[in-house]
């Protein structure tokens, strides 16, 4: 048996003690749609409104970082909302910039190709090009009415389109990981927009002055 | 007019895929630091001790995947043909 002294018991209407404050907590959680929608427009910016830079530098650097590294790995087909439709929605969480890379990819490196084939007849599909592939964009005529995906002609011989190379095609596991990758920073954005959308905590301004810190 | 053969023979960042397929599980590590990075940004009360929290998750999420992969090894390849075996 312990001789320990039991502590007093706390008469029945003794209010608990209260939790210390926090010093970073400004108060109560607001509701903040501006930094939401500042977030939702370019990672991080959310918490640039809310005057937490630092934070800002290091949510744009985790996302942007994800996000750019996905196209790295992948290509910029990596974003695609016609044939990676599913995976669009959660791309498009990192805002503009996931738009604007799938408006690239669908109008400056996707064609036309006849490769489809339904009942032994050639179907014009809409796709990136295959390796050795070119996106013509120009005939013997003059522009063509839409680009298409040709076989990269050989040496010496006498071409008379004209265009460029479309964007290849990721396949496999590059294609699974630059997936992952930009879905990763769709979603660690959503994470970042809802942080800045309910936030409490005091501007850093106020938080690291001269001589405050501790 | 012949097109681009120096776009066509060269890879383009960011426009063609890596040729990554040998190596494609390293590609973890930056996958595991960014995503610890964004998480920990708006995870921890003091932003400026933000680098510590942000390696340690790092590390977590590096030892949590390498178990599950030796898991899956472990499993699909000792266990599963001993179990066969002895169905036999």
């Amino acid at each position: 048996m312990s001789d320990a002294p039991e502590p007093p018991a706390l008469a029945a209407d003794t209010p608990a003690p209260a939790a210390k404050p926090s010093r970073f907590a400004a108060g109560p959680e607001r509701f903040d749609p501006v930094a939401g929608v500042a977030g939702l427009l370019l990672p991080g910016l959310g918490h640039l409104v809310l005057r937490q830079p630092r934070r800002a530098v290091a949510v744009a650097s985790g996302v942007l970082g994800l996000f750019f590294g996905g196209l790295l790995v992948g290509g910029i087909d990596t974003i695609d909302s016609r044939e990676d439709r599913l995976w669009f929605y959660v791309h498009a969480f990192v805002g503009p910039l996931t738009f604007a890379a799938d408006w690239i990819n669908q109008n400056q490196f996707k064609a036309w190709a006849m490769d489809e084939t339904v009942a032994g007849r050639p179907q014009p599909i809409f796709r990136s090009a295959y390796p050795g592939e070119v996106r013509v964009t120009q005939g013997e005529g003059g522009a063509l009415p839409y680009p298409q995906l040709e076989q990269l002609p050989q040496w010496g011989d006498g071409n008379v389109f004209q265009g460029g190379a479309g964007a290849g095609k990721s396949v496999g596991k590059v294609n699974e990981i630059a997936l992952l990758m930009v879905a990763l920073a769709g979603m660690m954005n959503l994470v970042a927009v809802l942080d800045a959308l309910f936030n409490r905590r005091r501007p850093e301004s106020e938080l690291y002055l001269a001589g405050a810190e501790s | 007019m012949a097109p681009s053969f120096a776009f066509v023979l060269g890879w383009r960042p960011f426009l063609d895929p890596m040729d990554a397929h040998a190596w494609w599980f390293l590609l973890l590590l930056p996958i595991a630091f960014l995503v610890s990075l964004a998480w920990k940004a708006v995870r921890v009360d003091d932003i400026k001790r933000l680098p510590r929290p942000t390696v340690v998750m790092t590390a977590q999420v590096i030892l949590a995947m390498l178990g599950l992969g030796l898991a899956a090894f472990v499993g699909l390849v000792i266990v599963l043909p001993l179990l066969a075996g002895l169905s036999r």
